[in-house]
């Protein structure tokens, strides 16, 4: 017997389109078929529900139904996560965009999940704060997109993540009710901590309606410098340099070409604060990089070197996307490893870390490495190996379909993977949400 | 229930000096700082390692007895009150620390290490633990990773859960899992997330992996003085407001100046109504404006009076008196009672009104001293429990002041936990389906309900009531 007779229910479409007609829930036209495609396949029905009693009705006749449902916000970019494993109708929150509640004084700010990260950092920007966090393209991710994928980006190293950063939360359950857990305020430990489990979870647990965060005051004063090195022994060096200098750097990052000569190797470093402040820091790294050229921008012009290294990644060439975790004394270890691949595999890779956090991520450039599966999951797995080898972790972000269904995106020794697998049961028992696209096949 | 066999059992794998079972050493561990109730266990087990506690709880669980871990019993909700609970599992002799990483920043260490020790052994390095709790020199590891503990200096950098990176967790059927990891961003769901915070009622943490921050270059600390408690709330609300986050905002009423400067002898204006402790910290630079800043918000609200520690040793007494504040108030009152509510900062003054009232009403002495920058309040309750009646009154005003909390936006604890003391209380901000949606998270853990049963959900067949002690408090 087949794995889908005996698991997946067979979706009843027309009671489920009789369903949403009953709730009124709006449909997609063509063109959001095309954008909420992912690897390849497109969904069923694409549906823009506009309230939360709305998304509980997709949800509770989705599982009378049997029907899969994945969440999205602006849907452009579903690529992290494996292949669906079903047939599936998009659940787009983008008309959930309402700021719910800013209170500036008291630093929190609540937001529906469909809002971009762009359009909440403008509203708060109008009292001088922000939510610290730096997502790539903050105008195409949606506040349940910044979450499920637990996106962040070079801020990371002195802000945290988006975990750090969520004090509340209301998710719609995949049983069709709404739950929440944490609150409004910033210190609060009534109750689970629930609000952590969606983070990262690419929409498998639940569907998040709203999101309460704590802020930050804008800094009066931002200034970053970029240095040259000329290999990787002198950025190593380099780094060593900055960390024990009298420096509290906003961001640390290192972008550096594979093979080694492709191209120059690069620390970006980034200050926030008073004017006073940064402008002693500035001093002190110029002492600092003597032997290194160092390009400065402040104000405006810092502000648009830091969106192109939020970008970078995600705007530039190459299919095959990894991410590995590391110590950050395993860096440059791991480019070493990188180096090795490249020679052996004949690719080039452009590689970006935050090299405070130990995260790099790889691109992978070489086209036909991206459409290979064969030649593509010896790669990973041979950097999954090294990465592992240092004590570290290497997924899978971005590959062609054809190289997701060889290789397992988030590779295998998952510690403590049966608690997931009871989470998912727990809270999704019928496999409503986002079927297949998490760890171990969640 | 402490059956000769079990406690023989036990002795087997942790030795005969690993097993607690007579009655008059069992009655110190019959509450935490919370000692409304009591409850002593039948047995008592103090593993030294990961496998020994794996091995206790495979015991416990093939006799189906049910357990509550304990730390160092600092716990202010009855966390750690066995329960239905007749095994208590104690990790205090689970004290080493295991590594110190100062380049990558990190500590490895047993769940019954000390806050304080952890701070201490990375200061050479420049680093420290961030969570502070004012009960730091006491307070376990383990205890802060299940309470999600905070302190005077999470304002600006974070409670607990941002400042550990994986734990090693005994599940309740003794199976080892180890959550997080030494590096970011393990690929999974985030167990750990959801594991602090939880109230030992997942299991036993046996070891954490913690982020060790560096110590700021420089600090500066003003003691601000005010008429009222009003005026130093309204000050509090216009820092924030302003867009400065100092490293920790600390206020005291003028009971606790009292009882703290009779303790101490500081120096603190006996007369005055509230003190807030300010402290910038950050790099050198800019710290003197900042500091200017807070000034001039403090006196525009009211200050009458604005101190700046001159040196370490002035700023470490003044830390000592706001870290020892509760035990000084054993001068005041046999018994108190230190709430812990949460309202936005901006509705401090409100609160504090609310608080007179209801102290009035009750015909109660409360003072507060509370960490002001996050809206974290501890009201204070002095009694004495030989008086029943008064001992009521307590409890009653106390529930009062937490509604009175949820009313104006806030949370029923910010640090203290709900424990056995709040469990009333949890529907007053969850739904039942909030509620449901935790147990189903706690039962993935533990599917039995034999850790740290009959806390934290007000589950209607196991309700349990807050009773007068039957026994002389120990403070
Ligand atoms: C070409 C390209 C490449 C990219 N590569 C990367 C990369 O390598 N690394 C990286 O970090 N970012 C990358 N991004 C950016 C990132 O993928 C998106 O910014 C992000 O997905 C957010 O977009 P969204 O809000 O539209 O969410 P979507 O793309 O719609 O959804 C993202 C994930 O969140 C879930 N989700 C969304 N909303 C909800 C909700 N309300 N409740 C529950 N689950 C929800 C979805 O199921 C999905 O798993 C890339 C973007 C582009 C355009
Ligand atoms: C004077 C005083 C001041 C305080 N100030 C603060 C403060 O500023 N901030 C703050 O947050 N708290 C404060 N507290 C409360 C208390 O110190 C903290 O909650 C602390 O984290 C408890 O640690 P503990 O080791 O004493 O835990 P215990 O009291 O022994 O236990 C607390 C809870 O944790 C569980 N637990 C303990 N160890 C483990 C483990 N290894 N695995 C699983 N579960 C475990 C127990 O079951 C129980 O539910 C204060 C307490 C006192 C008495």
């Amino acid at each position: 017997m087949s794995r889908t007779s005996l698991m997946e229910p067979v979706p009843d479409w027309d009671g489920f389109d009789d369903d949403l007609r009953l709730s009124g829930v709006a449909a997609g036209t063509p063109a959001d078929f095309a954008r909420f495609t992912i690897d390849g396949i497109r969904p069923e029905r694409v549906l823009f529900p506009d309230s939360a009693e709305q998304v509980c009705r997709i949800l509770q006749s989705a599982r009378a139904r049997g029907v899969a449902l994945v969440p999205a916000g602006f849907g452009a970019h579903l690529g992290l996560g494996g292949l669906p494993l079903r047939p599936f109708a998009a659940l787009s929150l983008v008309s959930f965009n309402a700021l719910v509640d800013h209170q500036p004084a008291n630093m929190t700010v609540t937001a529906q999940a469909g809002m971009s990260v762009a359009a909440l950092q403008a509203a708060l920007a109008g009292s001088n704060q922000w939510l610290p966090v730096d997502p790539p393209l903050p105008a195409a991710t949606s506040v349940g997109g910044l979450i499920s994928a637990d996106l962040s980006g070079p801020s990371r190293f002195s802000q945290g993540t988006v975990r750090d950063l969520l004090i509340g939360i209301t998710v719609a359950r995949a049983d069709g009710t709404l739950a929440k857990s944490g609150g409004r305020v910033v210190k609060n430990v009534a109750g689970y901590d629930l609000a952590k489990l969606y983070c990262g979870a690419l929409g498998t647990l639940g569907v998040i309606v709203e999101a309460t965060f704590k802020l930050r005051g804008l800094p009066p004063a931002l200034a970053v410098g970029r240095m040259t090195c000329s290999d990787m022994a002198e950025a190593r060096e380099l780094l060593e340099r900055i960390r024990t200098a009298p420096l509290e750097p906003r961001l640390i990052e290192l972008l550096t070409p594979v093979p080694a000569g492709g191209g120059d190797c690069i620390i970006v470093v980034g200050f926030g604060g008073s004017d006073e402040d940064v402008a002693d820091q500035q001093t002190t790294l110029r002492a600092l990089a003597q032997g290194q050229t160092l390009e400065e921008q402040v104000g405006e012009d810092a502000v648009a070197v830091l969106a192109d290294l939020r970008d970078a990644n995600v705007l530039g060439e190459g299919l095959l996307k990894l991410k590995a975790s590391l110590l950050p004394t395993r860096l440059t270890a791991f480019v070493a490893a990188l180096e090795d691949a490249s020679a052996e595999h004949g690719v080039t890779m452009a590689v970006h870390a935050h090299a405070g956090n130990g995260i790099v991520r790889v691109r992978v450039q070489r086209p036909e490495v991206e459409n290979t599966g064969r030649s593509a999951r010896a790669l990973v797995e041979e950097l999954r190996g090294a990465a592992a080898a240092l004590g570290g972790t290497l997924v899978v972000e971005q590959a062609a379909p054809e190289v997701k269904a060889d290789l397992d995106i988030w590779g295998d020794g998952i510690e403590a993977l049966p608690l997931m697998q009871r989470i998912k049961e727990a809270l999704d028992p019928k496999g409503v949400l986002s079927p297949g696209r998490f760890v171990a096949g969640i | 229930m402490a059956t000769p066999r079990l406690v023989g059992w036990l002795q087997d794998i942790v030795g005969d000096d690993g097993v607690v079972s007579h009655p008059t050493e069992l009655s110190v561990y019959d509450c935490d700082g919370y000692t409304l109730e009591k409850s002593a266990p039948d047995i008592v087990v103090l593993p030294r390692s990961t496998e020994e506690v794996a091995a206790v709880l495979k015991l416990l669980r093939r006799e189906g007895v049910p357990f509550v871990p304990r730390g160092t019993g600092t716990g202010l909700s009855g966390g750690c009150l066995p329960l239905g609970a007749p095994v208590m599992v104690s990790l205090t002799r689970m004290n080493r620390i295991l590594d110190l990483d100062p380049v990558n920043r990190r500590a490895v260490v047993q769940s019954g290490v000390i806050n304080a020790w952890v701070s201490r052994e990375a200061k050479p390095h420049g680093l420290h633990f961030v969570p502070d709790p004012s009960s730091q020199m006491a307070c376990s590891i383990g205890g802060n990773v299940a309470e999600n503990s905070g302190g005077p200096h999470t304002l600006k950098y974070g409670v607990t859960t941002n400042h550990v990176l994986g734990v090693t967790l005994v599940l309740p059927d003794g199976e080892v899992v180890s959550l997080g990891a030494m590096t970011e961003d393990a690929p999974g769901y985030d167990l750990l997330g959801v594991t602090v915070g939880s109230e030992g009622t997942f299991g036993i943490v046996t070891e954490a992996v913690l982020k060790l921050q560096p110590l700021p270059q420089a600090c500066k600390t003003l003691l601000a003085v005010f008429d009222s408690v009003a005026d130093g709330s309204a000050a509090v609300s216009a820092i924030i407001a302003g867009g400065i986050v100092p490293a920790a905002l600390e206020m005291l009423d003028h009971m606790i100046i009292q009882a703290v400067e009779d303790a101490f002898h500081f120096g603190f204006p006996r007369d005055a109504g509230a003190v807030l402790i300010a402290e910038l910290d950050g790099m050198e630079a800019g710290l003197e404006a900042a500091a200017g800043k807070v000034r001039e918000i403090c006196e525009a609200n009211g200050a009458t009076e604005i101190r700046v520690a001159r040196d370490d040793r002035e700023r470490e007494a003044l830390w000592k008196c706001r870290k020892r504040a509760f035990g000084a108030l054993g001068r005041l009152a046999p018994n108190f009672c230190c709430q812990d509510g949460v309202v936005p900062p901006n509705r401090l003054p409100e609160i504090m009104e609310r608080i007179a009232a209801i102290g009035e009403a009750y015909d109660l002495r409360i003072g507060n001293v509370f960490h002001a920058g996050d809206g974290n309040i501890h009201p204070i309750l002095l009694y004495d429990e030989r008086d029943r009646n008064e001992t009521e009154r307590v409890v009653a005003a106390g529930r009062e002041i937490l509604r009175e909390c949820v009313r104006l936006g806030g949370s029923l604890t910010g640090e203290h936990g709900i424990g056995v003391e709040k469990v009333a209380l949890m529907p007053l901000i969850f739904t039942p389906d909030d509620l449901r949606t935790m147990e189903e998270v706690r039962a993935v853990f533990d599917p039995d309900d034999c850790c740290n049963p009959n806390k934290i959900f007000p589950s209607a067949e196991r309700q349990v009531e807050v009773r007068a002690p039957r026994r002389q408090a120990a403070m």
